[in-house]
This record gives C-alpha cells, sequence and structure tokens, in this order.
C-alpha cells in the first residue's frame, strides 16, 4: 500500500483538485493546500522493560493552520505510513472548516503495535513522543487528540511530559481527556446530537415540522443512539433501526411502525450495539431482515454503521416516501449514487457536515480548558446546536444560492474559508 | 609467718575450689559417656590435692575400676564410698606414690572433705543415669518385651561397631552372641528364647552401653530404634492386603506421632521410601514418573490428612481418582516449597472429603445394580435412550448406610459452607484433560436442617456415579480403546471457596491458569510465561468457551502485555455474566454481571481490585470510596489484582509444578479475596491438533511447499485439499476501499464453499483488521471459521517487514475452534516459499465465482489433487523445535503412511477415524433415502444432489447433509416439498442426538435452485457443475 494501489493522500489530493478547480483558485494557493505546510519525521527512543532500547519512527504533520491552531489525532498502528497520515491532516483542516471552528488540521503517528508493548512501555513512548515535539505543540500551536489505538490514558501521559517540561498549566494543549481531567462534558453525546441538529436546521429551512416526520436508521452504535434520543426527544418518530447480531453473525432491522422507544431498546442493547432479538420481538418489535432498514416508508434514512451501504444496486429498494438521508457513518453512500439521489430530489446531509459534533466538541474541550472554565452539560449542547446549525446554515445558503449538491457545497465551504484566511494572511 | 601460713591455706582452698569446679564440668558434659569421663575425673581430682604430682586417684563404679597405670605404687590414703540411694556403688580412693615426694603427707581434712563432695557429685549423675535409663527400659520393657528386645540387639550392633572387643563383656552368654550379621529384626529367634532371660540380658546390654556412649547418645539411638521399629509396623500395616484405610490411618498416626521431633534431614530412609511409594500406588495412582515424584518429595506424615478424609468401607482400597490425586500431589509439592518462597505461602487447599473411586462397586452390589457393570458395552443408541432412566435407577438408589453415616460427619466438619460434589474417576485428569467435562461437578448451597443437607449431598453423589454412563463419557472411552479398561468414580466433596455477598456466595475471583501459552498475540509473549483465564465468581465460566462471553485473559509471566489495547476492545472483550450460588435458592446460577453488581456491588469486599469503570470510551480504576456500583458502568478487568503478587504467585506455582511434574500443567484456582487456593492440577492438554508435530527431514525440495522458524505452535494438518491464497502484491496494488472489502467478501464465501477443515487460508499480513481494512484483509472470525489454518505471510516489502498480527483479532477464536496459527517470513534466510507454487498453479476463483473473476489476481484457490495428480498438502508444526514444514504428499506415500502410523500414533485416533467413517456413511445412506422416497412428480423436482461433507466423505458428528434440489414446482408444491424435507430433517436430527449425543435441530440444509438459477450460475446451482468439490447427483426425474 506504498506506491501502487490504494493511497489515501492521492484521493485527497484528487477531491481537494476539484473543489480548487470549482473555486478556480490559482496555481499558487493549489500548490499550498494540496499537500501539508510542515512535517516532522522523528524518532522516539524507548526504554523497554527488560531494559534494552526500542526506537520508533513517528510523524507529526500540520497541513494548514491559518485558521488556527493545528487540531487532529495520533495514531499507534504497526503500518503507519506518512501518506495516511498526510491525507489524514488535511481532512482535518477541512473538518475545523466546514464547521468553523478557529482550528486548522493536523495528525500525528507512531509505527508501532500496542499488542506488542506494554502499559510502563506505552507511557514511555508518549512521553517521549511529547519530548521529541513539545516545541511545535501547545493550546496555539497544535493540538492532539485520540485516534487509532490511542485513549484518554495517552492523552493524559502526553499532557503531564508537556507541563512538565514547561513548567506550567497547559490542558488545552491536548484534547480527549476525560471530564475532571480537562474534558467536556458531552462528547458521548455530541456526534449524535449534533447530526439532529444539522437534520432539524434542514426541516425548518424547508418547513416541514420535525414532530410530522419519520426515520429509519441503519445500525444502534453510539452516534445512532444519541441521534435517536434527540430526534425523538424534538418529536421525531423512529420506524425502523437495523443493527448487527453478533451472536447470528447477520443483521436485523427493528421495526415498530407507531415508533420505537429508544430507551427500551437501549436497555436491551450490549456494548456493541446488539439489540437481543428475543426481548425485542416481546417489546412488539418486527423483526425483518438487516437489509430492510432502507425499504421502510419512512421521510428520512439515517445511516450510521458502514461505508457503501447506499448503493446504486440497492438505491430502488428505497421508498418515494424519503425525502432526507442523513450521512451518519463516514461515506455511507457510495459516490455513484450521488447522480441517483439528486434525481430523485433526496436532500442529502453530507457526513463531512453530520458527524462534525465530534470535532465541535474537541473545540469546545480546547476552549474550556484555555479559559480554565467548564461548562454545564446544558451550555455545551447549547453551544453545539448553535454551531452546527450555524454550519448548515452556511452550507444550504450556499447550496440554494449556487445551485450546489450539499456535498459538493459543504467541500467549497470549507476550503473556501481555509482559503480565505490564507489570503488575508498574505501567504498567497 | 602466719601471713603465710594463710596464704597457703588460702592457696590450697583455691585449688580444691578449682579441682571442684573442673570436675563439675566433667560429669555435666553430656557428650562424654561414663568411661571417657571418669577417665577424665581420674586425671583432674590430683589437681586438688597439696600435692598433685605424686596424687593418684582409682575410681570404681558399677564394679569398672578407673586409675592411672602406677595407682598401685600410692599408699592409699583415703577410700569415699559412692553411694547411691544408699547402695554402695563405687569408691574413689586417693594416695600418694611417696617415691615422688620429698617427704611423706597424710590428707588435709579439706581435701578429705573435697573427696566426699566429688563422691556425692558421682554418685548424683550415676542415679540419674540409672534411672532414666531404667525407667526407658522399664517402659519398653512393660510396653512393648518385642521392642526392648530389638533395641537391645542394635545397641550390640552398634557398641561392636563402635567400640569393639572392649564392649564385647557385655555380651558373654548373650542371645545375640552368635549373629554375626546384624540385619533386621529376626523375630522368631528372639522369641524361641526364654523371654525373661532375654529382657535380663537386654537390660544388661543397655545399662552396660552407658559405659562407653553418653546418655544422651543412647536414648536418641533408642528413640531412633523406637521410630524404625513402627515403620515397620506401618509396613506390615501396609503390606497386608486386608488392611483398611482406618488400619493404615492408625499406623500413620502412630508412625507420625512418634517421629515428631525429629529432624527432618534424616528422614529418607529406604523403609520410608517403600512406605511412600506404596501408600501412593495405593491411595492416588499408579503412575510411575508421579510416584517417584512422591517418594522424592513427600514424606509418611504428609498422608494423614488425605487418609483422616477418606470415605471408605472396611474392605475399600481408598482410591481417591484422578482429580483427588492430582491436587493432593501438586499441594504437598507446594507445601514443601513454601518455607523457602515467600510467593508460595499462604496457598491453600480447600477442606476435602474423598469417597474411595472402588466405593462404587459397594454401591451397585448394595442396590443390586451389578447390570450396569456391563451397560457400557451397548450401541451408542441404545445408550443414549436408556441413560435417563439409568440416571432415574441411580437416583433412586442408596449409598450403603456406613457411607451415609459417614456423609454425617463429612457435613458436620463443613458446618454449612456451600459445597461442590466432584467427579475423581481413575480415568480422568491422567490421559488427558478433554476427559474432564465429561462427568459431572455438582454445587451445593449446603443449607437447611441435617436431613435437608444430607439428601442434597447423596443426590449430588448418585449424580455424579449417574454421569458415569453418560453416553458422551461412554463414547469418549470408546474412541480412545478406554472401554475395556475398568473404571471407578471417586468423588471430591469439596469446600467452595469463596464469600458470601448479598444472598450470594461465589469466590472473588477464579479461573484456570496453563503453564505453556500456546495463545501468543504479540511477538513478545513467550510459551514459558503461561497462561491465564480469569473471572470474577465461580471458575465454571473460565474452564469452559462460552459463545457470548469472554473471560479475562493474560500472561501470568508477563501480565503487562495486555491482550486488548483500546478501551472499547477491553470492554468489549469482558466477562457479561457471573455464575455464583443462591444461598436463598440453593442453587448455582448465572447472572449477568451488570445486574450482580447493582445488587450485591456495594457488598462485595474490594470490589475496586477486580473491576474498573468504563466511561466514554476510558478506563479508569477507582477507589474503593469512589466506586458506585449502583451508577458506574463496571467491567471487569481485574487491573488492580494483575498490578499486585496475584500473577507471579501463579506464574511460581505453574514453574515448580510443571518442573516438579516434568511436563507442563494446569491447574484451577479460587480465591475468597483474601488468600489464593488450589483446585486442581492436572498434565496440561498438549496442542490443539494433539502436541508437536514431527517435522519430517527427508523432504525433497519439489514437495517442500513453505516452512516456517517463528512462532510456531503446535498442529498436524493433513490432507489438505484447497489452498486459498491472497497475493500481498496484488492485494496492496488493488485501487479503492471497496475493491480491498471485496477480498474479505470472498473470502467469507470461500470459507462457506469449501470443505471444512480441508483449507488453509494464506495471505499478507494483518487479517481481520478491525477498522483498519487498508491495512489487512476484512474478515470477521465468521468469514475464516472453516479453515484448518490462518497462516498470515509477513513478505519484506522494501526495507520493512510488516507485522503480523498473531491473529490478534479473533485469536481466542481460532484456538479453541482448533485452527491452526501460523505467522511465515518468507524472506528470512533458509526459509523456503515456492512462489512458483503460488503462481503457477491453476486458479479456481474464476469457475467458482465467476463474479469474481476479477479479483483472480488477488484471490487464488488452489485445488491440490487436482493440480498435482491427487497428492494432498500437509503441514506440520512444531513448537518445541519452533519449525514447521508444508509439503505436498504423494498418494503412495499417503497410504503408506496411513498403514504405518497407527503403530506410531495413540490408537485412539484410529478409532476416531473409524467412527468418523460412521458418521459419513449412515448420513450417506439416508440422502440416498430421501432420494428414494422423493416423490419428485408431486413435489415438483427434478434432481436432487449430495454436497458438502457427506458427499466428500468427511462428515463428522455435527455435519449436516447438505443437499441441492432443483426444483420447477409452483408455490404450493414448494412448501408441500419443504414441510417433507423438514420432518426428515428433524428425525435425522433426533437420530443423530441418539447415536452421538450432538445436539441440533434439524440435519438436512437444504438449498433450491431454479432453471434460472444454473443457467445464470447462481449460488448453489453453480455445485452442480462445479469443478470443486461437485454435487453427486442422487435421483434425477425421468424427463
Amino acid at each position: 500500500m506504498t506506491t501502487a494501489g490504494y493511497n489515501p493522500y492521492e484521493s485527497a489530493q484528487l477531491q481537494f483538485d476539484k473543489v480548487a478547480q470549482t473555486l478556480e483558485l490559482d496555481s499558487g494557493m493549489r500548490a499550498l493546500l494540496r499537500q501539508p505546510m510542515k512535517e516532522f519525521h522523528f524518532t522516539i527512543p524507548v526504554k523497554m522493560d527488560d531494559g534494552s532500547t526500542k526506537v520508533f519512527n513517528a510523524f507529526r504533520i500540520r497541513h494548514n493552520d491559518a485558521r488556527g491552531p493545528a487540531k487532529g489525532g495520533i495514531r499507534f498502528h504497526p503500518q503507519e505510513t506518512v501518506d495516511t497520515v498526510r491525507a489524514l491532516s488535511m481532512w482535518m483542516t477541512w473538518k475545523c472548516a466546514v464547521v468553523d471552528v478557529p482550528l486548522g488540521g493536523g495528525k500525528g503517528g507512531v509505527i508501532c503495535d500496542p499488542h506488542n508493548l506494554s502499559q510502563a512501555e506505552q507511557e514511555r513512548l508518549c512521553r517521549g513522543y511529547v519530548r521529541q515535539l513539545y516545541t511545535q505543540l501547545g493550546p496555539n500551536q497544535d493540538v492532539p487528540a485520540p485516534d487509532v489505538m490511542t485513549n484518554a490514558q495517552h492523552m493524559l501521559w502526553m499532557l503531564d511530559e508537556y507541563e512538565v517540561i514547561t513548567g506550567g498549566h497547559f490542558p488545552g494543549m491536548i484534547t480527549g481527556k476525560p471530564v475532571g481531567m480537562g474534558g467536556s462534558l458531552g462528547r458521548t453525546e455530541a456526534t449524535g446530537f449534533g447530526l439532529v441538529y444539522v437534520l432539524n436546521g434542514y426541516l425548518r429551512c424547508i418547513d416541514k415540522p420535525i414532530e410530522s416526520t419519520t426515520v429509519s436508521f441503519q445500525g444502534f452504535g453510539n452516534v445512532a443512539e444519541y441521534a435517536a434520543r434527540m430526534y425523538t426527544q424534538m418529536g421525531g418518530k423512529v420506524i425502523a433501526i437495523s443493527c448487527w447480531n453478533q451472536a447470528d453473525a447477520k443483521s436485523y432491522t427493528f421495526r415498530k411502525k407507531d415508533g420505537c422507544d429508544i430507551t427500551e431498546l437501549v436497555a436491551i442493547k450490549d456494548a456493541f450495539g446488539s439489540i437481543d432479538v428475543a426481548k425485542a420481538k416481546a417489546l412488539g418489535y418486527e423483526i425483518l431482515p438487516g437489509e430492510e432498514w432502507l425499504a421502510q416508508d419512512v421521510d428520512i434514512l439515517i445511516p450510521a454503521a458502514l461505508e457503501n451501504q447506499i448503493t446504486p444496486a440497492v438505491f430502488p429498494r428505497i421508498s418515494k416516501q424519503v425525502k432526507i438521508i442523513c450521512e451518519a457513518a463516514n461515506g455511507p453512500t457510495t459516490p455513484d449514487c450521488d447522480p441517483l439521489i439528486q434525481e430523485r430530489g433526496i436532500a442529502l446531509l453530507p457526513d463531512f457536515l453530520c458527524n462534525a459534533g465530534g470535532v465541535t466538541c474537541s473545540y469546545f474541550e480546547q476552549v474550556q480548558c484555555n479559559l480554565n472554565y467548564f461548562w454545564s452539560m446544558e451550555e455545551v449542547l447549547e453551544k453545539l446546536e448553535y454551531k452546527m446549525t450555524q454550519a448548515f446554515r452556511g452550507i444550504y445558503d450556499l447550496a440554494q444560492a449556487k445551485n450546489l449538491y450539499m456535498r459538493d457545497a459543504a467541500y467549497v465551504i470549507a476550503v473556501d474559508r481555509v482559503v480565505s484566511a490564507v489570503k488575508m494572511r498574505g501567504w498567497a | 609467718m602466719k601471713e603465710e601460713e594463710s596464704t597457703q591455706h588460702l592457696l590450697e582452698r583455691a585449688k580444691e575450689l578449682q579441682c571442684m569446679y573442673e570436675v563439675d564440668d566433667v560429669l555435666q558434659n553430656n557428650e562424654l559417656g561414663l568411661i571417657a569421663a571418669m577417665e577424665n575425673l581420674v586425671d583432674i581430682i590430683p589437681a586438688g590435692f597439696s600435692h598433685p604430682s605424686a596424687c593418684r586417684v582409682q575410681i570404681a563404679l558399677w564394679g569398672e575400676v578407673f586409675a592411672k597405670a602406677d595407682f598401685s605404687q600410692a599408699r592409699v590414703l583415703h577410700v569415699t564410698p559412692i553411694l547411691v540411694e544408699e547402695d554402695v556403688m563405687g569408691e574413689i580412693s586417693v594416695g600418694y606414690i611417696e617415691s615422688q615426694m620429698e617427704e611423706p603427707a597424710e590428707l588435709l581434712t579439706n581435701e578429705i572433705r573435697l573427696l566426699k563432695s566429688i563422691s556425692g557429685r558421682i554418685s548424683l549423675m550415676a542415679l540419674h543415669t540409672e534411672r532414666e535409663l531404667s525407667l526407658l527400659l522399664n517402659m519398653l520393657h512393660c510396653i512393648d518385651p518385642d521392642m526392648l528386645l530389638h533395641i537391645s540387639e542394635k545397641m550390640q550392633q552398634h557398641l561392636r561397631e563402635k567400640v569393639g572387643e572392649k564392649a564385647e563383656p557385655l555380651f558373654s552368654g548373650g542371645i545375640f552372641g552368635h549373629m554375626q550379621t546384624m540385619g533386621e529384626v529376626n523375630a522368631p529367634q528372639v522369641l524361641a528364647h526364654d523371654a525373661a532371660a532375654s529382657a535380663v540380658l537386654g537390660r544388661r546390654i543397655l545399662k552396660g552401653a552407658m559405659a562407653f556412649l553418653p546418655l544422651n547418645a543412647i536414648i536418641q539411638l533408642i528413640t531412633d530404634w523406637i521410630r524404625e521399629q513402627r515403620i515397620f509396623a506401618l509396613i506390615k500395616t501396609v503390606d497386608s492386603k486386608d488392611a483398611s484405610v482406618g488400619d493404615i490411618l492408625d499406623a500413620v498416626n502412630r508412625y507420625s506421632e512418634a517421629i515428631r521431633d525429629r529432624d527432618s534431614s534424616k528422614r529418607n530412609s529406604p523403609p520410608e521410601k517403600w512406605l511412600i511409594a506404596e501408600m501412593a500406588h495405593r491411595f492416588l495412582t499408579s503412575d510411575a514418573y508421579l510416584v517417584d515424584l512422591m517418594v522424592e518429595n513427600l514424606r509418611i506424615e504428609d498422608f494423614l490428612p488425605v487418609l483422616q478424609r477418606i470415605i471408605g468401607s472396611g474392605n475399600s482400597m481408598g482410591n481417591l481418582g484422578g482429580k483427588g490425586a492430582g491436587l493432593f500431589i501438586a499441594s504437598q509439592l507446594l507445601r514443601h516449597e513454601e518455607a523457602d518462597d515467600p510467593l508460595l505461602q499462604n496457598i491453600k487447599i480447600p477442606l476435602t472429603w474423598f469417597i474411595a473411586a472402588d466405593q462404587l462397586v459397594d454401591f451397585l452390589h448394595f442396590n443390586d445394580l451389578e447390570e450396569l457393570n456391563s451397560y457400557k458395552y451397548n450401541s451408542p443408541v441404545e445408550l443414549r435412550a436408556t441413560y435417563d432412566s439409568v440416571v432415574a435407577k441411580i437416583k433412586k438408589a442408596f449409598l450403603p448406610p456406613q457411607t451415609v453415616q459417614m456423609l454425617r460427619v463429612v457435613l458436620e466438619e463443613f458446618r454449612g459452607s456451600p459445597l461442590v460434589v466432584r467427579s475423581s474417576s481413575l480415568m480422568e485428569d491422567r490421559h488427558s484433560g478433554a476427559f474432564s467435562g465429561k462427568y459431572k461437578s455438582l454445587f451445593l448451597a449446603n443449607q437447611g436442617t441435617r436431613q435437608e443437607k444430607l439428601v442434597a449431598l447423596t443426590d449430588a453423589i448418585l449424580e455424579v456415579y449417574a454421569s458415569m454412563y453418560n453416553p458422551d463419557a461412554l463414547q469418549y472411552r470408546r474412541e480412545r480403546s478406554m472401554l475395556n479398561t475398568p473404571e471407578q468414580m471417586g468423588v471430591l466433596i469439596q469446600e467452595v471457596v469463596g464469600q458470601k455477598v448479598g444472598k450470594y456466595y461465589l469466590p472473588a475471583f477464579a479461573g484456570v491458569a496453563f503453564s505453556h501459552n500456546l495463545l501468543r498475540w504479540s511477538s513478545r509473549i513467550t510459551r514459558e510465561g503461561g497462561l491465564s483465564r480469569m473471572v470474577m465468581g465461580l471458575g465454571t465460566r473460565a474452564v469452559d468457551r462460552l459463545k457470548d462471553d469472554y473471560p479475562v485473559i493474560f500472561s501470568p509471566g508477563q501480565p503487562e502485555l495486555l491482550i486488548n489495547q483500546t478501551p472499547s476492545d477491553v470492554y468489549y472483550y469482558s466477562p457479561r455474566h457471573i455464575d455464583l450460588i443462591n444461598m436463598e435458592t440453593g442453587s448455582f446460577e448465572t447472572v449477568p454481571l451488570r445486574d450482580f453488581l447493582h445488587e450485591a456491588g456495594d457488598a462485595f469486599p474490594h470490589l475496586n481490585r477486580y473491576v474498573s469503570v468504563y466511561q466514554d470510551n476510558f478506563i479508569q480504576e477507582k477507589s474503593a470510596f469512589a466506586l458506585s456500583p449502583q451508577n458506574d458502568e463496571m467491567v471487569v478487568t481485574f487491573k488492580t489484582l494483575l498490578a499486585g503478587d496475584t500473577p507471579r504467585r501463579l506464574k511460581r506455582i505453574l514453574d515448580v509444578l510443571s518442573d516438579r511434574f516434568g511436563s507442563p500443567i494446569d491447574i484451577e484456582f479460587a480465591s475468597d479475596g483474601e488468600s489464593l487456593c488450589l483446585l486442581q492440577c492436572r498434565p496440561q492438554t498438549s496442542g490443539l491438533q494433539g502436541g508437536p508435530a514431527p517435522i519430517p527431514q527427508n523432504l525433497g525440495h519439489q514437495d517442500m511447499i513453505f516452512t516456517a522458524s517463528r512462532f510456531v505452535s503446535d498442529a498436524l494438518i493433513e490432507n489438505i485439499l484447497y489452498v486459498v491464497y491472497v497475493d500481498a502484491d496484488a492485494y496492496s496494488a488493488l485501487g479503492t476501499p471497496e475493491e480491498l472489502k471485496a477480498v474479505g467478501r470472498v473470502v467469507g464465501l470461500l470459507n462457506s464453499f469449501l470443505p471444512r477443515r480441508k483449507f488453509i487460508l494464506m495471505g499478507p499480513g494483518r487479517w481481520g483488521s478491525r477498522g483498519d481494512m487498508k491495512l489487512g484483509v476484512t474478515v470477521t472470525y465468521s468469514d475464516i471459521s472453516g479453515t484448518a489454518a490462518l497462516i498470515e505471510v509477513a513478505k519484506e516489502r522494501r526495507s520493512y517487514v510488516p507485522e503480523v498480527s498473531f491473529g490478534t483479532h479473533f485469536f481466542q477464536d481460532l484456538v479453541e475452534a482448533g485452527i491452526a496459527y501460523l505467522p511465515l517470513y518468507p524472506d528470512q534466510e533458509g526459509i523456503v516459499f515456492k512462489e512458483s507454487f503460488f503462481r503457477s498453479t491453476p486458479n479456481l476463483l474464476p469457475h467458482i465465482f465467476p463474479q469474481y473473476a476479477w479479483l483472480q489476481e488477488v484471490v487464488r484457490v488452489f485445488d491440490i489433487p487436482a493440480s498435482y495428480q491427487g497428492r494432498t498438502l500437509s503441514l506440520h508444526m512444531n513448537a518445541d523445535l519452533e519449525q514447521a514444514v508444508a509439503f505436498l504428499r504423494g498418494p503412495q506415500t499417503a497410504a503408506m503412511a496411513a498403514r504405518a502410523e497407527p503403530a506410531a500414533e495413540p490408537a485412539f485416533q484410529d478409532n476416531r477415524q473409524e467412527a468418523a467413517g460412521q458418521h459419513w456413511q449412515w448420513r450417506h445412506y439416508m440422502a440416498e433415502q430421501i432420494a428414494q422416497s422423493l416423490d419428485m412428480e408431486g413435489l415438483g423436482v427434478k434432481g436432487i444432489y449430495l454436497f458438502g461433507s457427506v458427499n466428500t466423505g468427511d462428515a463428522g458428528m455435527g455435519s449436516d447433509i447438505d443437499l441441492i434440489l432443483h426444483v420447477d414446482g409452483n408455490a404450493e408444491q414448494r412448501r408441500l416439498l419443504a414441510g417433507w424435507l423438514d420432518g426428515w430433517s428433524r428425525s435425522l436430527a433426533r437420530i443423530n442426538y441418539l447415536r452421538t449425543g450432538y445436539e441440533q435441530q434439524k440435519m438436512l440444509d437444504v438449498h433450491m435452485v431454479t432453471d434460472a438459477d444454473i443457467a445464470a450460475g447462481n449460488s448453489y446451482a453453480i455445485k452442480i457443475t462445479s469443478s470443486v468439490d461437485p454435487a453427486t447427483p442422487l435421483r434425477l426425474r425421468d424427463p
């Protein structure tokens, strides 16, 4: 996966090139934005538990910080490549811009397999990462977060090392911390709630009360669960939810035509979102094959499970009643499906925007840390709603004005925000 | 002058005093025998007199006279008698040799007083010695005259050896005088003499010994000899065929009483060794290695706690059975180590009673149930059909009255603690661990009135007895040629290790541990580090593999290398349920962990050592004060516990026991929260495929496909018919995520299509990476469940070797399903990886799944026999040698090997193959019957085809019969057909259950295909014309 074949960096550049074309960017601007501005490639020597020393290769890549300090996760992966990290850092730039938070894009990675490392060694690795890079990190420069195979514990070790070296307290130097240690309330709910705020924003625009709508979900993980909770709380009716069943190794759709009770379904689901079939049956749910979620007569489809679920092959099964597809998962709709969606006049709320609640909440965490003042849950959610609604309005207005597909509008608006920041700074 | 005189006077007093002190020293010296003491005194006493150089002393005591040779030249000036209780025992005479003096002198008054004092001291000493010895001898004489004789005989021998000629007069006219070689007691000869005379003589010898040996030494010798004699008593008991367990217990008791204070270093005399070996054989095991082990490590009195708790009739041999023996030996080995090793201290064994294995015979006899002895020879079908009635019969029977009587005593001792009644059969835990689980273990709350407790206990014992006739157990024995070996069922009644938490009783944690870790989830995990599976509550959930639950797994030697890294994985792969005893209902229950913790978490001592809190994708340990069982989402991680010394203690136990047993072992353990208890110990069942496979040394290079030399576990896989190979370069050249994902889908399809366990999967790097499909073939466990082996190929890419995943993502599933895992490093020096094989063998993928023909460069499917003249692939993996080799095996060689192998392989494998043949044959017969009786016209069936394992002859006891029905009927005909087949399916499943005990609802796996399907080559339709494992037509409708 290094030279030939699928290269995420190349596909990210390709995607940017298309938007650049739409925005008619000049060559200097294109050259600046289609590659990262700063790359750090470094080694981290780690004293292992047995006394030997092992050297790990690591990266931190800052794609663009014209709009604010770079933000992005640190990944631990044995087959990490610099191109993956580059692509992901570029994604972060657009992601922060689309919700209009004043942050840039970055990403980091260490080539390692945590299965081969004890907790103590992982701690030394995290601290080593910060020691090598601390001049480039900080609440005003570059703010890491958890990613593949890293979690809050790793963030706390990194924060501590940073604070020991710099001799102060800078909780805003990193995000993804537990509540009470500089973390923000509402992170669990943020992505799911954010999605519904976007959906509700659209419903208001088309003047359709949420209470009159119905939804079918694919997936019942964290995002879907909180989205469903918020959606029903706002008065909407969830007709069907499909989810994977670990024991039977297939998925089922759970349907209740007069509306699912999310709380009761949550009570009978396990850690990985499998709903107990027998109990659901007892609660009066119809059990349908997994793929039936898509064929329900509802107003809104929310694919919140896997990539590539809505394809040209299954598209005809979508009910004529469906007017909105709200992408909660990453890339649930294949690109070749976009023309079909447009043709039918279905509004597509793109993943890029819909799942930005997470990054917004990370931004809130950083803000609270910098203030050293932490908000209540209500405050967090209120600000989240405002931010998401604003972000949606921007995209919707642009899409209306320029007659753009909302997915394209989202990219355009994100890139354009970065472009104008770059211009104002006089970089290009 | 006066002053001079008084100085002289004082000097004399000083001398006398000094003399007195020295005399005292000699007389109080326990090391000196009588002779030595007196000889010393003869030297010392003259120094107390005015003219020491001329002074001579003679001491006569008990007829012995001690003096310097020149005493006769001296003029005796004073004689003082030595009185012992008014009897004159001897005298002290003092005189000067006048030729050595300037002028003759008399004794001073004080000097005479000195003599009297010395005489008094000697009297006291004599009195004391004689008293002690007489007392001892009198007592011995009264209690055991034989013992007295034995001891005097020993003394005679001892004196001859140590003192020689000088002691000879003691033995004159004696009873033992003519015996030249002194062996063991020769009882009949002794008895031939006049007992009274012998006793007198014996006493004489022993008393006479006082002249040569200090009293302490004599007493020590006598004690030793008494002890030795005790052993003979014990030998007599143990050796006697009709000695009851009680007799032996009695003898051991007497023995251990006698040797209580003895120095342990002196205790490995031949008789003791013999005894231990005999007792080991009788009570524990006939395994030669284990008997050696006990002889080397155990002491006779170690058997006491076990002997005290054997329940057996008068004629019982008292054999504990496998489980009981294993636990006993292990616990004693640990006990002997604990003094030197703090990690082994305070390891407990739960209080256990044993019902001897042979009590089953008494039980059957008592209830006139001898017919059951031949029950095992019934056919499997009959066994299954009648098992319920056997259980009923046994449960209605009665335990013999003396057993019931003992059970009352047992219950008294357990005082209402919950009990587990476990099988401990002679065969169990010896041949292989797989036998475990075939017989029953039952938990009892042990609550209620005495009578209720007794009834419950009796009932449980009967149920354990009944499980000996369990068709599964009998089948298992049949398959391993153990059916004709007599089996007996011992029963352990053991206290359940645990604590009361609310209305429940359960251990804080429990689990199993293996000294040999065959699951390596990282290159750093070593086999020697061991492996443990641990849960909260009863260990039953750690022992068994459960579909929807996971124990916490760690390596006791390397607890810091965790299997699960992300908080969500830790949460997911954690225990969901807990096994416990509900004291209110008196039953064993499985309760959702979450419910249990909500209900009883507050009452659970030290809960925070066992659980962490999972919140917002973060796992956190909380203090006992902060943890809130009602509000926190808890996950069992044992994080705090594992950071303490529990892993090190487990490791130490495993190390010590596997070292002593000379082979890898596994143990069961539990803790009440305070101390660690050992519950079971047995040899670890070797690898998944039955131990290391031999690595053939003379393979032709042309036959070798690949070799491996790193991280190899044990496996032997033969007759591999297909290889599914994912080419690393072609895979990484795929352009889009969709294409990458399609590879995973094809693998999943092949998995259900190819005959189970007859193919192997090979491919790049990390199979099944969750969430990161770009970096490895995205599969779930169900996509690979049919493979015989999963082989991850780490081909060098430019300058680095990609890491393999060690099957981390589903390694637990792999191991427990018996799927071998092997990482391959083709670029390593000395490794064979035949590129040409993988490149040029014809690829079947386009024929099997034409719709995926576009992936043929990436996914290659090889039919080995079709491509290599009927040869098959064998994969031999040997962990001890760290070597693995896959090679083609010619049909000729395979047949020859098949003939040669049974001699080398354990016999049961042969039998199993035969049994497997039976599974296939009757299924095939039934499939033909279905085809024959099918109304093809009426139900709209054009053809019926057989495929899958019944077709290929690989069907096992759980196999389905896979049928394809080519149909052209209408909906109604289809419905009737489905109903007709369903009836067959259910009845076949029932028959299969009766034959094998394998429970399934249905046995037919029917796939209906239409003309259109066949034309389109859809799904199973292609099987009809497939080149791989094609379906066989059973019957076709006449056109």
